[in-house]
């Protein structure tokens, strides 16, 4: 099992369950910001910000970069695309074989 | 897309198909061996080349795929039913074996078989849960389309 993998989704579901966490992600997937300006728009305590964003690091969808003496947030895309290629694999798995049953069902009903 | 996280910090999926045929029909074409054989297997890509299924609750089933490009390759899938309530419903679950990537994963799978005009309307919902640690840790909850995050990724500026 690639247990690094699966944790990374499981991270990231889990980092998203939070409506503070969402809107972080949100307002730094369209520009990185300081921590500063990410927090001034949600009512939250420095404590619970720093919590916040230390599971979205965790979860590896949000990195830091030094500017001066600020840092950077940025978004990292690659958990939410770990989640959404999950979703259009089986999309895709069950829409073919929605489609051969579909055929199967066609070809034995001719025959009888 | 029809996808969404639910509360408890699973993923779903749905497939939708409608076909113009009686629902027993449609529903018996999920657990005989030789149904599956014909269309559980064979698309572009794959065919079935192994299959095993105990079609009862508490039954389990078996498939090993053949990738057509890859013939020394067979990716087992196996499982085992939760209820099988004919000729309307199926839930199973669905795992994959080592080497894939995914090997060991629970997944779930429920099909629901609805008469509609014109035939039965399949409603297919593929689960994947968070792992228990996980779970446990998962206080506060998010339901939402998968829409929303496809947004986010497209608002990526890199």
């Amino acid at each position: 099992m690639n247990y690094a993998r699966e944790q990374q989704i499981d991270d990231a579901f889990f980092a998203l369950s939070h409506p503070v966490r969402r809107r972080i992600i949100e307002q730094i997937s369209t520009t990185d910001m300081s921590v500063a300006e990410v927090s001034a728009p949600l009512n939250e305590t420095p404590s619970q910000m720093t919590k916040h964003l230390h599971i979205l690091e965790r979860a590896g969808m949000l990195s830091r970069h030094k500017e001066g003496r600020t840092h950077r947030l940025h978004m990292e895309p690659e958990p939410l695309k770990e989640i959404m290629e999950w979703v259009s694999h089986y999309q895709k798995f069950w829409d073919e074989r929605f489609d051969a049953l579909e055929e199967y069902l066609h070809n034995i009903s001719e025959k009888t | 897309m029809i996808a969404e996280l639910k509360k408890d910090g699973s993923i779903e999926l749905q497939v939708k198909r409608t076909l113009a045929f009686p629902r027993e029909l449609v529903f018996s074409a999920w657990l005989k061996a030789e149904h599956l054989m014909k269309w559980m297997g064979p698309t572009q890509d794959i065919n079935l080349g192994l299959i095993e299924i105990d079609p009862q609750p508490k039954g389990k089933y078996r498939f090993g795929f053949d990738d057509k490009n890859c013939l020394d390759t067979r990716s087992f899938v196996h499982g085992e039913f939760l209820k099988i309530t004919a000729p309307s419903q199926l839930v199973f679950t669905w795992i994959w074996e080592a080497p894939l990537p995914e090997a060991g994963v629970l997944t779930l799978v429920t099909v629901d078989f609805h008469e509609v005009e014109g035939g039965t309307e399949m409603v297919l919902t593929h689960q994947k849960f968070m792992d228990k640690e996980s779970c446990e840790r998962h206080n506060a909850g998010w339901t939402g389309t998968l829409d929303k995050l496809q947004a986010l990724l497209a608002g990526q500026t890199s």
